[in-house]
């Protein structure tokens, strides 16, 4: 086969791997069995792919914006934004880097059961021809986002530096980078993949699971919702970077973004050490040779993974065939869970409680006299981590199989399930702040614990509302993008009502008590208002 | 006394998907103790029928009733009173047998009483060695099997089988068949799609020939010869004289042996 016929059938895997999915979520529309349906399919994976790809290149632009806040107020005191073309550099790679990683752990679980590629593999077709179509499909499915983000960061170099070398060099970094991202996600996938086939779930692996999620988990996330922080982690990266006689600093020039950072800044005529240079040079060949493996894996593995494998047979012996009958909604729930737990998509989700508590609590550890605001704004952002937890459970799980499954559930016990796991999500940051609170002081005593507390009331109610558009837009066939803003965006409006009330009446009246109670009745309001939906459900 | 209640009753079911008119005013009548095999060509309307039933899809137009109730208006009730088999068996891949049957039972709110009848399905049908191994690691035939247990698990008034033998080997799918059977014996009803004659003659009670979304023929073996002008026909012979494939398929015959005798093969 030669690349010209890979790439023609990459187009076919393409369209399989976009269609079938539809397909199997028992989406039915008018057009559903027509040439039409598969062109409305594959328009809707493009603008998929298209806001994905925005998404990246505010990710990819955003420290580079501050870069030049920087250089627009250098002489103003502006520490919460000042950040240098090293930093700029290095959280614009590490950004794009964690967007790819956690938007190919989304895709790749498709991509590998999808069954897309089985007709070519009753062909007489080489592996490495399957390899080839399997990649160039791969291809297909990120290149606007790989694009966009190499696009961003060379535009943002050359406009900032003029630099011929340092855009280059950010090249190099950028693809690297990218490779890197897809052969880690693609290693995760497969790992999944084959502990599915290996037969059983239970045992020591079970019991560090929940531990390997945690770590990667935070990895990825801490590098997604870097943009939020930047601000607390840029100054002391920028201080490590300048002695990398440290311990942290020598790791950080010899670490992929930092050491394009560091290099792009001395081609770019900013002045950089001796010593950071070097590890720099070292870490980059590092990286260029990492990604050259990176690609041996992708090309190596991705045969094996997506083609069809053959069914196993359980281990031998006696086996004690019963299970235990649990009440209908803690099955669902443990269903939930357990489904969640055993998909890369997922997984990640059980480090959640653990990031939204380090990105509640780090703002406030600073500042001795702790007003309302950061605790409203704390709670806001837990509730919004809440909301993508509820967003991937309802995601995780094929919404076709539910459908089509002849079991007599009511919507409320579909949707109650995944609202209960959600904001049991939410629950450890009012404890967070109720701990980092202690022995600080604060400007309404009364409010400070007690928002955090009612905030899970209107975490509920966002659930409910966000899990019930959802399942709305599932039975429309909307590509994932759409689904994400619609349904997190339809949550944070109910998450933010008490909030806004709390303003409006703190405004209006300067008293915090006053504002409190409006935030209750709201939340109050918004509580019944869920529990009416859940009702209305219950008799569906 | 008092006449049975159908298990099912459907009258002039029509279907549409989009331009697609996958129902065309298709009659059933289902009693309890009847095996009813639904027969017809790829794309006649039997997983149509069947989704209808199961209260998975509702139709365009037509009235249904199963086991007393409307699948469209009180799809949960129908459930509960239902086992339905999928055509590609619809479960949760990453779950085990023994979690997915877990699960089914706790969201039917069976009692205790059902894991003896799970236990024992699960034994006839072999899967031990399966039991806490993922689905989606298990071959097709397997997944069938827990398919079928999951839909028989609550002894559900009525089953409905889409190609429930699809997948099964010959041992499975002789139980299978003797399941369906001491089901009907015991006043249940079964309706299931098949293409395989052999299992629709052995089995049924009655059989319905679907054909572009209608049933065109309907009946016991002999009602169906008597039907045809045939007495001495097979039901493979009598299913596509009244599907009106007869000549389609003598003529396709023709062509390969004239293809074949010229050489071209």
């Amino acid at each position: 086969m030669d690349l010209g016929e890979a790439w023609r059938a990459s187009k076919v895997s393409y369209t399989e791997l976009v269609y079938r999915p539809i397909l199997r979520s028992g989406y039915t529309s008018r057009d559903m069995g027509s040439r039409k349906s598969v062109k409305t399919a594959l328009t809707g994976a493009t603008v998929n792919k298209m806001i994905f790809a925005l998404f990246t290149m505010a990710g990819a632009l955003f420290p580079f914006a501050l870069y030049r806040l920087r250089i627009d107020s250098s002489s103003i005191h502006l520490t919460s934004a000042s950040i240098d073309l090293t930093i700029a550099v290095s959280l614009s790679l590490l950004l794009v880097f964690g967007y790819l990683v956690l938007y190919c752990v989304q895709v790749l679980p498709t991509f590998v059961s999808s069954g897309s590629f089985g007709p070519l593999a009753q062909l007489p077709v080489a592996s490495r021809d399957v390899s080839t179509v399997a990649a160039m499909t791969l291809w297909r499915t990120l290149d606007y986002i790989l694009m966009v983000s190499l696009l961003s960061q060379l535009a943002a170099i050359a406009y900032f530096t003029g630099s011929i070398t340092g855009t280059l060099l950010v090249a190099l970094a950028s693809v690297s980078s990218s490779l890197l991202a897809i052969g880690l996600s693609l290693r995760l996938t497969s790992l999944f993949q084959r502990r599915l086939e290996g037969g059983s779930l239970s045992g020591v692996r079970a019991f560090f699971r929940p531990l390997y999620f945690i770590l990667w988990g935070l990895g990825v996330m801490s590098a997604v919702f870097l943009f939020s922080v930047i601000s607390f982690v840029a100054p002391p990266l920028q201080v490590m970077l300048t002695q990398p006689s440290s311990p942290e600093g020598f790791a950080l020039s010899l670490l992929l973004p930092f050491s394009a950072g560091l290099i792009v800044s001395h081609f770019s005529g900013q002045n950089v050490a001796a010593l950071s240079l070097v590890l720099a040079v070292g870490g980059m060949a590092i990286a260029a040779l990492g990604s050259l493996g990176a690609s041996a894996v992708i090309f190596r593995t991705i045969a094996g993974v997506v083609l069809p494998t053959r069914g196993v047979t359980g281990e031998g012996g006696k086996t004690e065939l019963s299970f235990r009958v649990r009440g209908a909604l803690s099955a669902y729930i443990l269903k939930d869970i357990r489904v969640s737990s055993r998909n890369p998509a997922t997984g990640f989700l059980f480090a959640l409680p653990l990031f939204e508590i380090i990105a509640v609590v780090v703002p406030l550890t600073a500042t001795p006299l702790v007003r309302m605001a950061p605790i409203l704004v704390g709670a806001q952002v837990g509730g919004g981590f809440a909301l993508f937890v509820a967003f991937l459970l309802v995601t995780v799980e094929d919404l076709g199989v539910e459908r089509k499954t002849a079991l007599p559930f009511s919507e409320s016990v579909r949707t109650l399930s995944k609202v209960i796991v959600s904001t049991a999500a939410y629950l450890p940051v009012p404890v967070a702040l109720a701990l980092v609170l202690m022995g600080k002081a604060l400007t309404f005593e009364g409010g400070a614990i007690i928002i955090p507390i009612a905030t899970a009331g209107s975490v509920f109610a966002a659930c409910v509302f966000e899990v019930s558009v959802l399942k709305a837009l599932a039975d429309t066939g909307r590509g994932t993008a759409v689904r994400f803003a619609a349904g997190i965006g339809s949550g944070e409006l109910v998450l933010i009502l008490p909030t806004l009330a709390y303003a409006v009446a703190y405004v209006l009246w300067h008293d915090h008590a006053a504002a409190l109670e409006s935030f209750g009745l709201v939340t109050v309001m918004e509580l019944a208002a869920g529990a009416f939906l859940l009702r209305l459900k219950a008799v569906r | 006394m008092s006449t049975p209640v159908p298990l099912v009753d459907a009258s002039d079911l029509v279907k549409d998907y989009g331009s697609v008119r996958a129902l065309a005013g298709l009659s059933l009548r289902v009693m309890p103790g009847e095996v009813y095999g639904l027969l017809g060509p790829n794309g006649a309307g039997k997983t149509t029928t069947l989704r209808i039933l199961s209260g998975l899809d509702s139709p365009t137009a037509g009235s249904v009733k199963v086991v007393g109730y409307d699948p469209v208006t009180e799809a949960i009730d129908v459930k509960k009173r239902t086992g339905y088999v999928a055509e590609s068996a619809i479960l949760y891949e990453s779950l085990t047998p023994r979690e997915y049957f877990e699960f089914v039972a706790s969201t039917r709110r069976l009692d205790e009483s059902v894991v003896k009848r799970a236990s024992t399905l699960a034994d006839v049908f072999d899967l031990g060695s399966h039991f806490d191994v993922p689905i989606g690691a298990l071959s097709l035939g397997t997944k069938q099997k827990i398919a079928v247990i999951a839909s028989m698990m609550h002894s559900p008034p009525l089953l409905l089988l889409d190609e429930p033998l699809n997948g099964l080997d010959a041992k499975s799918g002789r139980i299978l068949k003797e399941l369906i059977i001491l089901h009907a014996g015991n006043g249940g009803g079964v309706v299931f799609s098949t293409h395989v004659m052999e299992v629709a003659e052995t089995m049924c009670t009655r059989i319905g020939i679907v054909s572009s979304g209608r049933v065109v023929a309907e009946g016991t073996m002999d009602e169906l010869r008597t039907l045809s002008g045939r007495r001495d026909s097979s039901l493979e012979d009598l299913f596509l004289k009244l599907t009106d494939e007869e000549k389609f398929v003598a003529d396709a015959i023709g062509r390969l042996r004239e293809d074949s005798q010229r050489g071209s093969w």
